[in-house]
């Protein structure tokens, strides 16, 4: 909890010296992937303008605070975007993308019929979450934030993913693979 | 940004408190949430025992008592753990009267904690007076990470508990939580088999509501509790109190600013004629974060609090005046500055007027220095007081009508300025390790002297010992397989005290803290196929001094089954290698009974 660590711990020692101007953190550069992703993949099916975007975050709440300040006045394909907090999976609420905060992927399992059935993007960020069914997980090498692909978990949502974003990713693993 | 540019830029700086590499210059020791739920603790005080930089000793049913790097105190010589401090939100646990704690006042809803962090080592810049030896910080998830219902219910032969939390979304920013609990645990058994009756109840509620946006937030929380503890051959004592608090965030690209107040109520009354008190906090604390430049961070602020206090005083422990206001005043500044790219200096000063001592100066100088992405080597010199209290300055004890113990206004604040090198090291992604070396140069700790003519009656509190310490706190984990992680801890002390010339030497040098040498931990833990796991600690304690006490060993453990999504079963088990053992002298502590519990916990 980025928050609580800054009020109680971080004001010191938590944090290293001020970042330089030109450094991200890792926090924002994971949100604006988040944003990002939405552009190079399709959901089946015709979405409801008048619904937002929804991206729900599970525990991480710093990329959640970095997300929202990223998607205010804009739009996901036409939809306003909504980030939405939750503490478990089953609590996120039908989101188009899913982010489980580092730690936490293995609680993704009982929910991935249903994550599936509704074309939940799912994205981690810790090793082997492709193995916990994620779609993308996002690693931290060599100070650069990058991502791994699972095509067979893309394939079992019914999400088609751009060959742009294959191309950048680190790794793409999985049945479908042309 | 595409995602090419985004997956080319350089991230730096860290946030997350989860990052492998903890690059803070000082010994801390985080207690997760997860550590909290798997080793099936069922308080505060079991739960801190997970921290092998502290050393946790229980005296009876209720009581419990915590210290850090020795000068734990020696309640047969009047002289209670007081050189530590705790927080709960940022709210201060500890009491005004003696600067200890009451353990029995620290019930938070464990599945709610977010985490503990527990310093080893002077915290007092930050923190303030009477953090000599260490800082817990126990702090909660915020109500936007605990929506839902939650409820747990627990039976054992000790113990019986049982809890409901509702988290719920007031509206697009703000969410809330509200819960209760209430528990019973049972008497610990005299050395015939009877009971010590020492057992408890105690029943807590609370809130909390955090409101968000982008560069705001608000918190507020609260809490009220009420319990009985049974008294041998006597009446039931009463514990009851509250608390409001409310902090303010706003935060900008390179500044932060929290201003925070709240107002705590504790009341303790004992069994009839054992008197009591009620003890009423009022804090208001400001500071804000800066970054000046690319290569400094700087915090400053300040606070006050106000203590206003009624004791019933009994016929042989009189306050005088029994009716009080303390009040508390801090401001300090503290600077980090980047020196190189994997080098930090940190240096701060808190400037204290105490209500006994006047303004005190409590600085500090850390260093931390980076060798590479895996290892990391820190320094650090800081200095701290443990204010006099009522119960140094005022107190008057009598036998009949003799005044054995007199007031002295004259007493000093006990001192420390300690020294600490420290390394941490993580070789690859299956182990860790963190070490500290500490030297503590202690003066003016507080002894007990004789009036000036025979019969030398009465005593009074001095400053006439000093002396110092040297130890080392060091813990690892190691992920042995991917189901299985062993963790380590050990922590050593080495006390060198001696009383200073004209002192009474009367009750010995372990007045000052009746500590064991060393204490060890081991923890394992497992998580096996469909969805089980088994958690288990063994804790070494070394033999204590005066009185004396043999070292032992216990085991605590527990086996969970998460039979749905929604519901967690387990059984638990406390000291489980002996039916009863002792962990202090029998003169201050009571045998300690096993415990086994089975209990359920559902989210839905």
């Amino acid at each position: 909890m980025g928050i609580l660590c800054v009020q109680l711990l971080a004001v010191t020692w938590c944090l290293d010296p001020a970042p330089a101007a030109a450094d991200y953190s890792q926090d924002a550069v994971k949100a604006a992937y988040l944003f990002r992703f939405a552009g190079y993949v399709d959901w089946p099916g015709g979405a409801d303008p008048t619904k937002p975007f929804v991206i729900a975050v599970v525990d991480s709440p710093a990329v959640a605070r970095e997300l929202r300040r990223l998607v205010q006045g804009h739009q996901i394909n036409n939809r306003f975007v909504a980030v939405l907090e939750a503490n478990r999976v089953s609590d996120a609420d039908r989101p188009a993308i899913l982010f489980v905060g580092g730690g936490h992927a293995e609680l993704l399992r009982p929910a991935l019929p249903a994550l599936a059935a509704e074309s939940t993007l799912v994205v981690t960020e810790e090793d082997g979450g492709l193995d916990e069914g994620a779609t993308l997980n996002l690693l931290t090498l060599d100070h650069r934030v990058r991502f791994e692909v699972s095509l067979t978990s893309a394939h079992r949502a019914h999400l088609k993913i751009s060959a742009e974003l294959l191309s950048v990713a680190v790794r793409v693993t999985g049945a479908g693979r042309s | 940004m595409s995602l090419s540019e985004l997956a080319n830029l350089d991230v730096t700086s860290v946030s997350k408190s989860s990052e492998p590499m903890q690059r803070a210059p000082a010994t801390i020791y985080v207690i997760t949430h997860e550590d909290i739920l798997r080793s099936g603790v069922t308080s505060v005080p079991e739960a801190l025992r997970l921290a092998p930089n502290l050393l946790i000793t229980q005296t009876s049913s209720s009581a419990y008592t915590i210290s850090a790097r020795g000068l734990g105190g020696n309640p047969a010589a009047q002289n209670f753990s007081n050189k530590l401090l705790i927080l709960i939100d940022g709210r201060s646990v500890y009491t005004p009267l003696f600067s200890g704690i009451y353990s029995d006042t620290l019930d938070v809803m464990l599945e709610d904690i977010d985490r503990i962090e527990v310093i080893s080592g002077v915290g007092a810049t930050l923190w303030g007076a009477n953090a000599m030896n260490g800082v817990i910080n126990i702090i909660t998830r915020p109500s936007y990470l605990t929506q839902g219902t939650y409820v747990d219910a627990g039976a054992g032969n000790q113990e019986q508990l049982g809890g409901v939390r509702y988290g719920g979304r007031l509206g697009p920013d703000t969410t809330a939580r509200v819960y209760g609990f209430d528990f019973h645990r049972g008497a610990m058994e005299l050395p015939d088999g009877s009971t010590a009756h020492d057992g408890w109840n105690k029943g807590q509620g609370g809130f909390r509501s955090d409101w968000s946006t982008d560069q705001d937030s608000l918190t507020a929380q609260g809490d009220v509790y009420r319990g009985t503890e049974q008294v041998p051959d006597n009446s039931d004592g009463l514990i009851a109190g509250g608390n409001l608090l409310a902090r303010y965030q706003h935060r900008t690209l390179h500044s932060e600013l929290q201003v925070q107040a709240y107002f705590d109520q504790m009341e303790r009354f004992g069994a009839a004629g054992d008197g009591g008190f009620v003890v009423q906090t009022y804090d208001l604390q400001l500071q804000q974060s800066i970054d000046a430049g690319t290569a400094n961070r700087i915090i400053w602020g300040g606070g006050e609090r106000v203590y206003k206090y009624g004791i019933t005083n009994t016929a042989s422990l009189l306050f005088e005046p029994p009716d009080h206001a303390l009040t508390l005043g801090n401001a300090f500044v503290q600077d980090t500055m980047k020196l190189a790219d994997q080098a930090a200096l940190t240096v701060g000063v808190k400037f204290e007027d105490d209500p006994f001592a006047g303004w005190t100066p409590l600085p500090d100088a850390r260093l931390s220095i980076g060798m590479g992405e895996h290892a990391a080597l820190w320094a650090a010199a800081s200095r701290a007081i443990r204010s006099p209290t009522p119960f140094d300055d005022e107190v008057v004890e009598k036998l009949g009508a003799v005044t054995e113990l007199a007031a002295n206004s004259g007493f000093r604040p006990e001192e420390v300025m300690g020294y600490e090198l420290g390394a941490r090291a993580q070789p690859n992604s299956e182990v860790s390790l963190s070490a500290a070396f500490f030297y503590d140069v202690y003066d003016d700790l507080r002894t007990i002297e004789l009036g000036a003519q025979p019969p030398y009656l009465p005593l009074y509190w001095g400053n006439l010992m000093r002396g110092d310490i040297a130890g080392l706190d060091a813990w690892g984990n190691f992920q042995v397989q991917d189901w299985w992680r062993l963790s380590p801890g050990f922590t050593w002390v080495r006390q060198r005290l001696s009383f200073k010339p004209g002192a009474s030497r009367i009750l010995g040098l372990a007045q000052a803290g009746n500590d064991p040498s060393s204490h060890a931990s081991l923890t394992s833990s497992m998580s096996f196929a469909r969805r089980t796991s088994f958690d288990a600690t063994l804790r070494y304690v070394g033999a204590l001094p005066d009185p004396g006490l043999p070292h032992y060993y216990e085991i605590d453990a527990r086996f969970g089954w998460q039979a749905s999504p929604a519901l967690d079963l387990s059984l638990g088990g406390a000291n489980l290698l002996h039916a009863r053992h002792y962990e202090a002298p029998a003169s201050y502590g009571e045998q300690i009974t096993r415990s086994v519990i089975a209990e359920a916990r559902w989210r839905f």
